[in-house]
């Protein structure tokens, strides 16, 4: 898809901490990412990488002990970091919103949801009249292919199934036309047939409201079918970020390397070969090793990957990484 | 939230005997027209006697009317209470809840410090203070009896405010008022009316307790009143305190049972109990 050149999204140097007994935890270190419009950015990285605290950060839904303490987040042009409570609750739900990962939780098993998504309306445009607000909402979930959706506003969230309860989810995000949506892991807890359906909504979406997507996952595959580019996350800090062929066929950093390993494939199971795994685990956040994070799992570790952390280094345009090795490889190949 | 009533033989029960009591309050008017105050009869009459089903008490006044009239009365100062303590107890509670930390903090010592408080005593030492009538007594009453209500809702708000849905509210922009009383309370409502019907019950005892020690309005025909005049004549005329001692002991096991009904009813672990056991 072609993207637009408006810059929708930008988070510069954007620092998370935990502050806890005896601990400073920074679980998104030193962050910049930036989103246009139209464009669909893809976040991947392991359980623990700091992924799902990134796009909090950007809600501004950091709570206790957490705190951002460093970079801006602008949307639009608008430093969000930089507002207060009240101010944000305004932005949130109108210019920016989030789908969770899981639809069956995320509805108030109380309230028919029609009524829900009218009071995220309501909320943002007090001035609307009841009657307009459901007539949108209707409007909305007809967008995102609930079908019969005059009736379906007036059920509850444990009439529908999963895959309706997340287009309700997403008909509620796009209420009020958002200019950006954060996604994390949308189909996570959702069928495998699903997943495509619920997904090609949101990139459909995103052209017909001209939004920037966020999309948060740990599957490679959804990557290569819907994100135009992909962020690599690893212990909270971005260690590859490029286009996503890129990426996918020639990844700089061997964690982004290890990651495409890994991938179940059918082929290679229906061989008796075993899956593949990176060895060891994330390191945890408070004891990060005084070189690069991942030093301890690489195949590829040299002495200077001990030392210090290395910075991101540009690979091709638009393509960067955070690894030693992969600098000085491409130092060379532009040497020779 | 449906469920079958005839499925809960407790609350079956409950609201069979409730009902009636509440039918007896609504006609107490039609059955007895006359003041209960009024001496109409010679006192002391026991139970059956001719016109006075109950008797009379030690003034000739009918206590048969007595009961009707101060079905009234007790049913009114119950459920009264019972509102004003749920409505302050759900204030307290869901914005200790909801906020948590300092506010949390405060709020919570502070209905500690009334529960510890022996209940009864802080209610009779309040009357004592602000002189008896019928609206030092419900403010008594409410002053011992909001601090659970209030433990309770802040319990269920803190649960329901981690919630997804409540943090999906929270990434819509929506005020912590509208979540609080839109989304959130709504949830807790199943615990918060069954603690306000059994509220009733035990407002119903509170004020037949207080009536007994002269505490309670005298100008108000309650059954803790009947049960205050007849102390003193106990040994020779048991009916003057003992009917409208069952009167109170009939109605508050009426509410408990409904409340306890209710609460399996409304309770999807407790209902999955029964039907194993």
């Amino acid at each position: 898809m072609r993207t637009s050149d408006e810059i929708v999204l930008d988070v510069r140097g954007l620092t998370t901490v935990f502050e806890v007994p005896n601990a400073r935890i920074a679980a998104v270190d030193d962050v910049s990412l930036t989103v246009r419009r139209g464009e669909t950015l893809a976040i991947v990285g392991e359980s623990g990488s700091g992924k799902s605290v990134l796009a909090f950060s950007i809600m501004g839904l950091v709570s206790r002990p957490g705190r951002i303490v460093a970079g801006q987040i602008l949307l639009s042009g608008r430093d969000l970091a930089a507002l207060d409570e009240e101010a944000l609750r305004t932005v949130r739900g109108r210019d920016l919103a989030i789908i969770f990962q899981e639809p069956s939780t995320s509805l108030n098993p109380l309230m028919t949801v029609g009524r829900q998504v009218a009071e995220a309306i309501l909320e943002h445009e007090p001035e609307t009249p009841y009657e307009a607000a459901m007539e949108r909402v209707v409007e909305r979930f007809r967008l995102v292919g609930i079908p019969a959706p005059e009736l379906r506003v007036h059920e509850y969230p444990h009439q529908l199934s999963g895959g309706m309860r997340q287009r309700v989810m997403i008909a509620m995000a796009l209420a009020c036309g958002p200019a950006l949506l954060l996604a994390d892991e949308p189909t996570t807890a959702l069928d495998v047939t699903v997943q495509a359906q619920v997904l090609n909504l949101i990139d459909n979406l995103k052209a017909r409201f001209g939004m920037a997507v966020v999309l948060i996952t740990h599957d490679l595959g959804i990557v290569a079918d819907y994100a135009n580019r992909v962020a690599v996350m690893y212990a909270g800090r971005k260690v590859e970020e490029g286009p996503t062929v890129t990426i996918l066929t020639r990844p700089a950093h061997p964690y982004t390397q290890a990651l495409l390993a890994c991938r179940p494939d059918v082929l290679r199971a229906l061989e008796g070969k075993p899956l593949l795994e990176i060895p060891g685990v994330v390191p945890p956040l408070d004891r990060l090793p005084a070189g690069c994070a991942f030093a301890d799992r690489c195949s590829r570790v040299q002495d200077i990957c001990w030392t210090r952390p290395p910075e991101l280094t540009d690979m091709a345009p638009g393509h960067r990484a955070a690894c030693f090795v992969a600098a000085m490889h491409i130092a060379d190949s532009a040497a020779s | 939230m449906a469920f079958r009533v005839t499925a809960n033989p407790l609350l079956l029960a409950g609201t069979k005997l409730l009902s009636a009591v509440i039918l007896l309050a609504a006609l107490a008017g039609v059955l007895f027209p006359e003041d209960p105050f009024e001496m109409v009869g010679r006192p002391f009459l026991p139970p059956l006697s001719d016109g006075f089903l109950f008797g009379t008490d030690t003034l000739g006044r009918d206590i048969a009317a007595a009961v009707a009239h101060g079905a009234r009365v007790s049913l009114a100062i119950g459920v009264i209470t019972a509102l004003i303590s749920t409505f302050f107890g759900v204030v307290v509670g869901g914005v200790a809840g909801y906020y948590g930390g300092r506010i949390d903090m405060l709020l919570m010592r502070t209905t500690e410090l009334f529960q510890t408080v022996p209940a009864f005593l802080l209610a009779i030492v309040v009357v004592a203070v602000l002189q008896p009538s019928i609206y030092t007594v419900i403010s008594a009453i409410v002053i011992v009896s909001w601090a659970p209500l209030a433990r309770l809702v802040r319990g269920e708000v803190v649960s329901l405010r981690s919630r997804e849905f409540v943090q999906g509210c929270i990434a819509l922009g929506m005020s912590d008022a509208r979540i609080l009383f839109r989304q959130i309370l709504p949830n807790a409502l199943p615990s918060i009316i069954v603690a306000a019907s059994v509220a009733v019950a035990t407002s119903i005892l509170f004020e037949s307790g207080l009536s007994f020690l002269g505490l309670g309005d005298p100008n108000v025909m309650s059954w803790g009143l009947m049960i205050g005049i007849g102390r003193s004549v106990i040994r020779t005329a048991w009916w003057i305190a003992g009917i409208p001692g069952i009167a109170v002991l009939i109605t508050v096991l009426a509410i408990n049972l409904f409340g306890d009904g209710l609460n399996e009813a409304l309770n999807p672990r407790s209902a999955q109990r029964n039907s194993k056991g």
